[in-house]
């Protein structure tokens, strides 16, 4: 490596990119120098010649770089948000007691027949609910270890977009139920107490249901983005020098 | 992508884009690798600069085409190796049938003029 940190630290500040989105593309070119100059060393070519021409091979153009920058702009907000700060061991522990919080509610008084009360909203949430759980069978299985960060990154807005299109399916369903059952107890005045509790009924339980997969997709979140963050976080290290 | 798509397009860089495609239809390559093979395979015409490589290869990979993984070979510095995607065979697809028709019409006339 020692041979291109001279040109690695060349384009690296060229490179107007956040530390970890930019240390993933020099460990690239990295890769790619020493190897074209191990091609050219078995060509014949000095050491000199090589590196020489491995630095030529490799140079990135100001448009090259300005098309590269453009590509990568999109991955800024994240990284920059998401890398700068990798979930402080704090931010862990709440998460954890958020979540044992509730398994501790369940627990302690389950609610069993919450979904017996549920209304007809609740499929649009139990079908976000299977596209989450598919999301994470995908995640686990489809090479976590091996993912690209940028893979992962790009995968950081579905359990944002499957959280918030829960909550909303819950709080429509809500408002939706109370306008119907309003109307039915304009409609037959005398009925009116049992309509009424019997639509909170429904519609509390569908938007409790619908909230709290709202909270596995946080989770789903949280742990995808720290797994993002320590992967970057580990890519920037590698090249310290440019940061 | 129809064939006036490909003529409004950057042709260079439509070209690049198919030739990197088709050269990872054989199998994932490096970055590295893809440049001498594509070098090899054209006669020398088509000499990439890595320099010119990497937004190409990124873009693909941002827009699906191609994947990029790193390995990390014994005693070696990790290496980013791309892979054809599905998504990308569809693409190279289109793109050779838009260069055919692209030459088609080219030949078209310059055929004629020839003779």
């Amino acid at each position: 490596m020692s041979r291109f940190n001279a040109v690695l630290h060349r384009t690296g500040d060229r490179i107007g990119l956040p530390p970890a989105v930019r240390s993933l593309i020099l460990v690239e070119i990295a890769a790619d120098l020493e190897d074209l100059f191990q091609h050219y060393l078995r060509q014949g070519l000095s050491e000199d010649e090589a590196a020489a021409r491995a630095e030529e091979m490799v140079d990135l153009s100001d448009d090259a770089l300005a098309e590269l920058v453009n590509i990568h702009s999109d991955a800024r907000g994240w990284a920059e948000r998401v890398v700068q700060r990798s979930q402080p061991f704090w931010e862990r522990i709440a998460m954890a007691l958020i979540v044992l919080f509730f398994v501790a509610i369940a627990a302690v008084e389950p609610e069993w027949d919450l979904m017996l009360q549920t209304s007809v909203f609740i499929w649009p949430v139990l079908a976000i609910l299977g596209i989450l759980l598919i999301f994470v069978a995908i995640q686990l299985f489809g090479g976590w270890n091996g993912a690209s960060p940028r893979r992962l990154r790009d995968a950081l807005a579905t359990p944002l977009f499957l959280g918030a299109a829960s909550a909303v399916t819950g709080f429509v369903g809500f408002g939706i139920g109370m306008y119907s059952t309003l109307k039915r107890m304009a409609a037959a005045p005398q009925h009116a107490g049992g309509l009424f509790a019997q639509a909170i009924l429904n519609g509390t339980s569908t938007l409790v249901v619908a909230l709290l997969v709202t909270l596995v997709a946080a989770v789903v979140w949280f742990f995808l983005a720290g797994r993002v963050a320590r992967i970057e976080n580990e890519a920037s290290k590698i090249f310290p020098e440019v940061h | 992508m129809t064939d006036q798509e490909l003529e409004m397009k950057n042709l260079a860089r439509s070209g690049h884009e198919a030739l990197i495609l088709a050269t990872l239809a054989a199998g994932p390559r490096h970055g590295y690798q893809l440049a001498l093979e594509i070098d090899e395979h054209s006669g020398g015409s088509f000499r990439f600069n890595h320099g010119t490589l990497y937004p190409i290869l990124h873009d693909l990979e941002a827009r699906g085409f191609i994947t990029g993984s790193w390995t990390e070979p014994a005693g070696k510095r990790r290496r980013r190796q791309y892979a054809l995607t599905k998504k990308g065979q569809a693409h190279l697809a289109e793109l050779r049938r838009s260069w055919e028709a692209y030459f088609k019409a080219l030949f078209n006339v310059i055929g004629r003029v020839e003779s």
